[in-house]
């Protein structure tokens, strides 16, 4: 059996004003996203009940052909005024575009959902994860899936 | 919710980085458990701001717990 590792994803920030959320779904569907950075964010990340990720690993998970990320769109997003700049030491800002994306709770996939003690995580397979590490990961608890 | 008394502030030591990640991920965890939106009642909050604060208030400053 192929290892899999199971990642508990960075949180860089929170909806902005701009967000269109409907709450009538469970899970909450997102039409729109404005997210609003407290630090540069990591590759991949959680603003709850959705995951974003980089454009650059996007186009490197489409390109090697990995499943999983379904759904790709767009998001808008702007620094906290209030505090980014103390938080984000090297004053670094994010410039590339972000998508946030849809992932099943498909364990065939090689980026799924899966619950833990009543906690959703992402899942991901043994080639996405070499994939995740060549990007930056630095905020995310990682383990292997036992 | 906004009162000054439910003010929080964490210092900007090494670990506070560290400390708002970690409390961003709880936040985050509880809202997947709690997909109320505008509807979920305060005192849902109010009592996981209470565990936050269980579980982080003595790193607050001043320290709550």
């Amino acid at each position: 059996m192929n290892t899999k590792f199971i990642l508990n994803v960075d949180v860089p920030g929170e909806m902005g004003g701009n967000t269109i959320i409907d709450n009538r779904f469970n899970p909450n569907k997102v039409y729109h996203l404005h997210l609003v950075f407290d630090q540069y964010p990591d590759d991949i990340f959680k603003c709850s009940p959705v995951y974003i990720v980089s454009e650059s690993l996007y186009n490197s998970v489409i390109d090697l052909g990995l499943s999983g990320l379904h759904n790709a769109r767009l998001i808008s997003y702007s620094l906290n005024d209030n505090h980014y700049q103390t938080i984000q030491h090297d004053g670094k800002i994010p410039t590339q575009n972000y998508f946030m994306v849809d992932i099943n709770e498909n364990g065939e996939e090689d980026f799924s959902l899966i619950r833990i003690n009543d906690l959703i995580r992402l899942c991901v397979s043994d080639r996405a994860f070499r994939l995740l590490s060549s990007f930056n990961i630095d905020n995310a608890d990682i383990s292997e899936l036992k | 919710m906004n009162s000054l008394e439910n003010l929080r502030g964490i210092p900007q030591d090494i670990n506070s980085e560290v400390h708002l990640k970690a409390i961003r991920k709880r936040w985050n965890d509880f809202y997947d458990a709690n997909p109320d939106g505008p509807n979920m009642s305060k005192q849902k909050l109010l009592n996981f701001a209470k565990q936050i604060d269980n579980e982080f208030g003595h790193l607050f400053l001043p320290p709550i717990r």
